[in-house]
């Protein structure tokens, strides 16, 4: 596997991270299909940037040159770029060479300025562009919380050629991030995704110590892991209640809803929010003072709770057998996170690379079958061990660990293994503001597979197909 | 493990005790439609737990519905995105008579965090005067229940907190 140090044609600018010539980059990605995972691709009027993943989990980001407002794309050699291609085209009107697709994501004409974050945005008309192209299921009507279009052609009874659009969710969040002090960023990354209130943040605040080269102290460390925790189980309860719901297993559903309102009581208690929103501080403390009560609390409100949910679970799950199949070599190649990836067999957990973290209340549970059933016993299985880590916190919370400091780079890059993914952010300060920033939500990859997913279930389905994947736009639309 | 039967029971009754209480209010029945306009998706998941059993949503006198013809009061969730414009038109205009808007969260109301720019247009606040508001980012279901309460007696706010309140300014 290639390793930074193979890099021999490459200027080391950053602590992961490379600029190649253009023929260095098509060489680098023609040898490298194979060997390294791809995580995410953004483009703005100066460089093209990937960013991959290594062996041992370690990061690398791959930039080259663009000249005269092209590149060489990435997505023939990985597939997934692709959503990164035509969003950097949109919003800074740079074109791929090569590109698998060169349609609009985000902006099909309904905007008010095209390329918005190029140096010379262009204005359409006044009063704003065209409305979206019409689907079959409009944005709004999607059975999710935010907004996804999805159109398809039905065969047989069951949906074909299916396309699914992100644009009418775009809020122009990068260009609103862009030259703010990370102190005025925070509330707005704070409130990206709701799937997110937690982990978003906390990468964001994480590449910002690594471009600062700061480090924390072990108890605020640990008071961020276990709010990321308090999060997942709120996030997969809302998940399970939503599958069980789409499934025809009211009952259930309802235990569910009554298990993730208890926590988020808890939360309220304790002096947090709801569901965790500016609950991750810059500077500050993040959470509560009083942090092992809020523990101890979340533990004695969820556990009894679980332990009725899981007898019914497995009565009712045999219904999602055989629903929405992720296999197992696609969750590798497009490196699908979370709950989605640990059910197909990619059992890649972001959590193992924190500083502070307890592997040994981690049981890697995994599962390979890919399919619906898989994500709920994931889900399931991740909750326990989500409460098995909280427990183990309160009973070594900022015990010292070994980090090492790294040099100040005003780059950083920051990951957090959210409830459906790893979320990474990447950032560049000049002078104390935010000169770029971009964000690898996981909802990204799974854009890329979510039409081949889809294809071949009732239209009926869909509620039950999206509840299962955990299906979020927020994060990606931006 | 107990046999199924028994597990279903006691699910069953332990739904039964955490019932939630239904707010009391006169009147007819309100129709509820939910419409995201564009944001982080906490208020369009909030909403999404109030109509769930944790909440006496149907009890309090509403209903949820598919589709803006059959629907009372339109519910916005975010502020609303350019692309979403026509969306937002569309259900309002196929609305019956005697329709209402509420904004529910701060980015439906003023924008929150996400004012104006080439892909938002903004909050309700700055394209119409005919809605109501629920405030909060995101508003509780509990807050949201309390003020659709209030909204429906006619009474123009009140439970003292902000989070908690409506605010309510004409109805068309």
């Amino acid at each position: 596997m290639m390793t930074g140090s193979a890099l021999p044609e490459g200027e080391r600018i950053g602590l992961f991270h490379y600029r190649v010539t253009a023929e260095g980059w098509q060489r680098l990605l023609q040898q490298n299909a194979r060997m390294m995972t791809f995580l995410a691709f953004w483009a703005n009027e100066e460089w093209a940037t990937a960013l991959f993943l290594l062996e041992g989990e370690q990061p690398l980001l791959l930039s080259t040159a663009v000249e005269q407002g092209h590149y060489q794309a990435v997505s023939p050699y990985f597939p997934a770029a692709q959503w990164g291609e035509r969003i950097s085209r949109d919003l800074w009107g740079v074109e791929a060479w090569s590109a698998l697709d060169d349609s609009p994501a985000l902006d099909d004409g309904s905007w008010s300025l095209t390329a918005p974050l190029s140096a010379n945005p262009l204005p359409v008309a006044e009063g704003g562009g065209q409305p979206l192209p019409r689907c079959r299921i409009e944005p709004s009507c999607t059975p999710v919380p935010g907004l996804l279009g999805i159109d398809y052609v039905l065969s047989d009874g069951v949906m074909q050629q299916v396309d699914i659009q992100i644009a009418a969710g775009h809020r122009g969040v990068l260009s609103r991030l862009i030259g703010l002090t990370p102190q005025e960023a925070m509330p707005l990354v704070s409130r990206i995704s709701a799937s997110g209130f937690v982990s978003h943040p906390l990468a964001f605040v994480r590449a910002l110590e690594q471009a600062e080269s700061r480090r924390i102290d072990p108890r605020e460390r640990d008071r961020r892991l276990i709010l990321l925790e308090v999060e997942r189980m709120g996030l997969h309860l809302f998940d399970l209640a939503q599958m069980a719901h789409q499934a025809g297993a009211g009952l259930l559903a309802s235990l569910y809803d009554h298990a993730r309102e208890t926590l988020a009581e808890v939360c309220t208690v304790h002096g947090l929010s709801r569901r965790l929103t500016d609950s991750i501080s810059l500077e500050g403390k993040s959470g509560v003072e009083a942090i092992i009560p809020f523990v101890q609390a979340v533990i004695q409100g969820i556990r009894p709770r679980m332990e009725q949910i899981r007898p019914l679970a497995r009565l009712f799950d045999g219904r999602l057998k055989g629903v929405a199949a992720v296999p197992t070599d696609v969750a590798w190649e497009y490196a699908l996170g979370g709950v989605i990836g640990r059910a197909s067999g990619r059992y890649l957990d972001m959590r193992y690379m924190d500083e502070g973290v307890r592997p040994q209340a981690m049981g890697g549970a995994g599962r390979h079958e890919g399919d619906a059933w898989a994500r709920n016993r994931q889900c399931l299985a991740e909750i326990e061990e989500s409460l098995k880590i909280l427990e183990r916190m309160t009973a070594d919370y900022g015990q010292e660990s070994e980090g090492q400091a790294v040099p100040r780079t005003d780059e950083g890059l920051g990951v957090a293994e959210g409830p459906r993914g790893d979320v990474w952010y990447h950032v560049v300060l000049k002078e104390g503001r935010l000169a770029s920033v971009q964000i690898r939500d996981p909802m990204l990859p799974l854009l890329s597979v979510l039409g081949s997913v889809l294809e071949g279930h009732e239209p009926e389905q869909l509620g039950l197909v999206l509840a299962s994947l955990g299906v979020s736009p927020a994060g990606v639309a931006l | 493990m107990q046999p199924a039967p028994l597990t279903m029971m006691l699910a069953f009754l332990d739904v039964q005790k955490w019932r939630p209480r239904p707010l009391r209010r006169q009147g007819r029945r309100i129709r509820l439609f939910t419409l995201e306009a564009g944001s982080c998706e906490g208020c369009a998941m909030e909403l999404v737990s109030l109509g769930s059993s944790a909440y006496p949503l149907e009890g309090s006198g509403f209903q949820r519905v598919q589709h803006p013809e059959d629907a009372d009061w339109l519910l916005v969730t975010g502020s609303v995105i350019r692309s979403c414009a026509s969306a937002l038109a569309s259900a309002w205009e196929a609305m019956p008579a005697g329709r209402s808007l509420v904004a529910v969260g701060d980015c439906a109301y003023n924008g929150g965090l996400w004012k104006n720019n080439y892909a938002t247009l903004g909050g309700l606040h700055a394209l119409s005067r005919v809605y109501s508001s629920i405030p909060g980012c995101p508003p509780s279901p509990s807050a949201i229940l309390q003020a659709l309460v209030e909204l429906a007696e006619g009474g123009s706010s009140s439970t003292g907190s902000q989070a908690s309140s409506a605010s309510r300014r004409r109805r068309q």
